[in-house]
């Protein structure tokens, strides 16, 4: 090996680095894509398992914390009480926040009879991530999902927001959380002991 | 009428208040309010409470009663015909904003729905795969340009906006079934659209409305942000802006 190759060799890898560098942190369509094929089909095979809807609010909460980044999730549904909590006061809310949203998600399990969810298209949102476009039809309605992929700072894509039929589920949690907070007079304490009740 | 906004009746003297009222106030081109801005809020929430009572006593154990005693059959035909009476406002609308692809759709649905379905009782037009859309006047002022004006709970028609408000006399006059004659059998169905398509509507969204109502703490606030996010949805026709996503990294890590 030549000096003249050695030094081509390493402006490849070079180059290659710098490329790895700037693409690290956009998920690909294909990526994105994937990962919601494999969070739907995990949530379906959990649907049609026997037993009660509410039992299977711990293995939704694992689903969910293997591929959404929940913490940030659960920032973001604090609004503009997110930057005044604790660390243990975050602790804490993130902890009751994966709670009550398995709770709530796999309390609506009762309606739906594990009907294939269909992945239609993902579009590539630039900074804000990419949207995989699905749908669901259940006793005869076509629902639309749709689920923002992102990636999560390390290099892995994961699902930020869930929008059925145009609703985020940030953007409403965020509105009924802040409201509740502002009545209870800005106690996040008190905000948490509530959430850990609510929808239970 | 509660909670989606489905009822269309509106007074003619009540919507030119109101619209005089929208000149005056001089709405911003946002096609939804600002989520934080609800200048209402109180005669809202009054309304709210008012809405909340009548449903209670009244539209929920109805619909429970109609989910009960009505059979499977007679349902479906009846939601098959809700929805079959609203094509020609939304294929009217669909033209008055351009949109060519889903007036043709709508009219191709309509079509069918009339002739293969029995005016409207069977739905042959979704299992062909002719898409539904649903375009109302509210929707078709807003691609106009129109700014919605504040959040308004109207007592029993529910959640709305000024625009939208005022918009239901705009479907109220583009509704066919307005002009039709004075036979007994058009009276009949003329009364009962709304009212049929309100228990209708309650019955099939019954324990999503029961858990937005009765299982969260401020519903108020639940049934603003549901609407309002609904509309601009309707308004989009479901496309999703780069703006509407959330950003979860945009603070510092949580």
């Amino acid at each position: 090996m030549n000096r003249r190759t050695l030094l081509s060799l390493a402006g490849g890898v070079a180059i290659t680095a710098a490329i790895g560098a700037n693409t690290a942190h956009a998920v690909t369509t294909d990526q994105a894509t994937a990962l919601v094929q494999s969070v739907t089909s995990q949530v379906i095979a959990l649907i049609k398992q026997p037993g009660e809807a509410s039992s299977k609010a711990p293995q939704l909460r694992s689903i969910m914390a293997q591929n959404a980044d929940m913490r940030q999730v659960a920032g973001a549904a604090l609004g503009r009480y997110a930057r005044g909590a604790s660390a243990d006061q975050r602790d804490r809310y993130v902890a009751a926040y994966e709670d009550y949203v398995a709770r709530t998600y796999a309390d609506r399990f009762t309606e739906y009879a594990g009907e294939e969810i269909r992945v239609n298209g993902a579009f590539d949102y630039g900074s804000k991530g990419v949207l995989v476009d699905s749908s669901v039809n259940a006793n005869g309605q076509v629902i639309s999902i749709k689920w923002q992929v992102r990636d999560d700072r390390s290099g892995q894509p994961k699902i930020n927001d869930i929008i059925v039929e145009g609703l985020s589920m940030i953007s409403s949690q965020q509105a009924e959380f802040t409201q509740m907070i502002q009545q209870m007079g800005g106690d996040i304490d008190a905000f948490i002991a509530r959430l850990q009740t609510l929808g239970a | 009428m509660m909670f989606f906004g489905f009822g269309r009746r509106v007074g003619f003297s009540g919507a030119m208040a109101i619209g005089a009222a929208m000149t005056v106030s001089g709405c911003a081109s946002t096609i939804v309010p600002d989520a934080g801005s609800d200048p209402l809020q109180g005669f809202n929430r009054a309304m709210h409470t008012v809405n909340k009572g009548v449903d209670t006593v009244a539209l929920r154990p109805l619909s429970q009663g109609y989910g009960y005693v009505v059979p499977e059959t007679i349902k479906h035909v009846i939601n098959n015909e809700v929805r079959y009476v609203q094509l020609p406002i939304s294929f009217a609308n669909s033209v008055l904003q351009g949109d060519v692809e889903r007036a043709g759709e709508t009219f191709a649905r309509f079509f069918v729905n009339s002739t293969l379905g029995g005016l409207g009782a069977l739905d042959p037009a979704t299992e062909i795969g002719i898409p539904e859309h649903s375009e109302d006047f509210g929707q078709t002022l807003a691609v106009w340009g129109v700014g919605s004006g504040p959040y308004i709970e109207l007592p029993l028609l529910g959640p709305t906006t000024l625009r939208d408000g005022v918009a239901r006399a705009g479907d109220y006059a583009l509704n066919p079934l307005t002009y039709i004659g004075q036979g007994a059998t058009t009276e009949a169905i003329k009364m009962a659209e709304t009212p049929v398509r309100i228990v209708d509507t309650r019955y099939r969204f019954g324990k999503l409305l029961d858990d937005v109502l009765y299982e969260t703490e401020d519903s108020y606030t639940v049934v603003k942000n549901t609407y309002l996010q609904r509309r601009r949805s309707a308004i989009l026709n479901g496309k999703i802006e780069a703006d509407d996503l959330p950003d979860i990294y945009e603070a510092e890590p949580f």
